[in-house]
């Protein structure tokens, strides 16, 4: 009897070890966290092109205003880090808003190289500006998977407030940001995570 | 007889190894090769703020838009009554563990009193609550050391919650006059 409970242990406890690396992909709000968290609040601005040597000179901020008579891409940018790191969660404040905008007034979080060019979009839908909640926190919906939230050595993550019908009308947005990230780990270690370490 | 209990023995002895391994090594060997090492006197949630935006007069979030962060704050005795460092606001609650001022410089005088507290707002402007229990006289202040600021014993007064901020504020006792300016470095450690 008691071999018995011993071999039907046993095999449970192999049957978890080897099922553990085939567990759902953790969602970035729920993935064991792989290090310290670091909140970006702070920001650079850049009008028109997001290419990162543009906020040479410039002063960070904590908020940007966009206006649809003035520009049709303004890009909130994040500092850049030479590690290679998790977006674990994004979110967005609206202080303001006034006028209007004949065309979609739109947010999105997306990731560049220093070069300017788009690497991914985070942010899986789209944020309308002309409607999203203002004065309260809202989150932004990142990919099912945590793997589709890295943030490379030579990227930046950047909101990008963008109109779709060119220049015009008068819309007025005042916001500020939070993304939160966390550094990478090792392969293995990540391998065997889903059961070891849970926050 | 002796035969079996020898392999039950041993199927004991590589169930608990595995055990030992799977819920004792590989953990601790996660925490090393994640950087946890580096920060054995912080959580994983512990952040230090020492950057901000100074404004003049109320402190409402939406005067920080066109301007520019610093980790120097600065008030004139002869501009404006009231002035405020301003720290990023949080999307989710913070608790704030211990706050320091270091007075870089000083330079002038003012006739009256001036105070620097340490207070939370919500995103208009309006005072939440207060979070040091002493305020800070920074004329008589020290300019050589950080200067711990003695805060609330009230949790409620130590948590900044979504939708507030956490801001240092300057105030006089009278009308502006005088020619104090005062120059502080701030360091706040929340979780």
């Amino acid at each position: 009897m008691i071999k018995r409970i011993t071999k039907i242990l046993l095999v449970a406890l192999l049957v978890a070890m080897l099922t553990a690396p085939f567990q759902a992909q953790a969602s970035p709000e729920n993935a064991p966290e792989y290090g310290r968290r670091q909140y970006l609040r702070t920001g650079f601005i850049l009008v028109s092109s997001s290419k990162y040597g543009g906020v040479a000179g410039k002063g960070a901020s904590l908020a940007v205003q966009f206006r649809s008579d003035r520009h049709n891409d303004v890009y909130f940018v994040f500092p850049a880090v030479s590690g290679k790191l998790y977006v674990r969660q994004a979110s967005y404040y609206l202080l303001s808003r006034s006028g209007a905008y004949s065309g979609n007034a739109n947010l999105s979080l997306e990731v560049y190289d220093f070069n300017g060019s788009l690497q991914r979009t985070l942010s899986v839908t789209k944020v309308n500006l002309q409607t999203t909640p203002t004065q309260t926190w809202s989150t932004i919906s990142l990919p099912e998977s945590i793997d589709d939230c890295q943030l490379q050595p030579g990227e930046v993550p950047a909101f990008h407030l963008a109109l779709d019908d060119g220049v015009g009308g008068n819309l007025d947005v005042r916001s500020i940001f939070e993304v939160a990230t966390e550094p990478s780990t090792l392969t293995f270690l990540k391998f065997f995570f889903p059961l070891v370490v849970r926050k | 007889m002796q035969e079996l209990f020898r392999k039950s023995n041993l199927v004991w002895l590589l169930s608990i190894g595995m055990m030992i391994v799977f819920f004792i090594v590989l953990p601790a060997a996660a925490k090393e090769g994640s950087g946890r090492s580096d920060d054995k006197s912080a959580s994983l949630t512990t952040e230090n703020w020492n950057m901000g935006i100074t404004v003049e007069g109320t402190p409402s979030y939406t005067a920080l838009v066109g301007r520019l962060v610093s980790d120097v704050g600065v008030f004139r005795s002869a501009r404006s009554t009231q002035a405020a460092t301003i720290f990023p606001a949080p999307a989710s609650q913070k608790t704030i563990k211990t706050a320091s001022v270091y007075v870089l410089s000083r330079s002038g005088t003012y006739t009256g009193t001036v105070t620097l507290s340490l207070e939370i707002y919500d995103l208009s402007g309006s005072l939440q609550h207060k979070v040091n229990t002493v305020d800070i006289d920074l004329q008589t202040a020290p300019t050589d050391a950080w200067i711990p600021l003695t805060l609330s014993t009230s949790a409620v007064n130590l948590s900044i919650s979504p939708g507030e901020f956490l801001a240092f504020t300057y105030r006089l006792n009278g009308v502006p006059g005088g020619n104090l300016d005062v120059r502080p470095l701030f360091d706040v450690s929340v979780e």
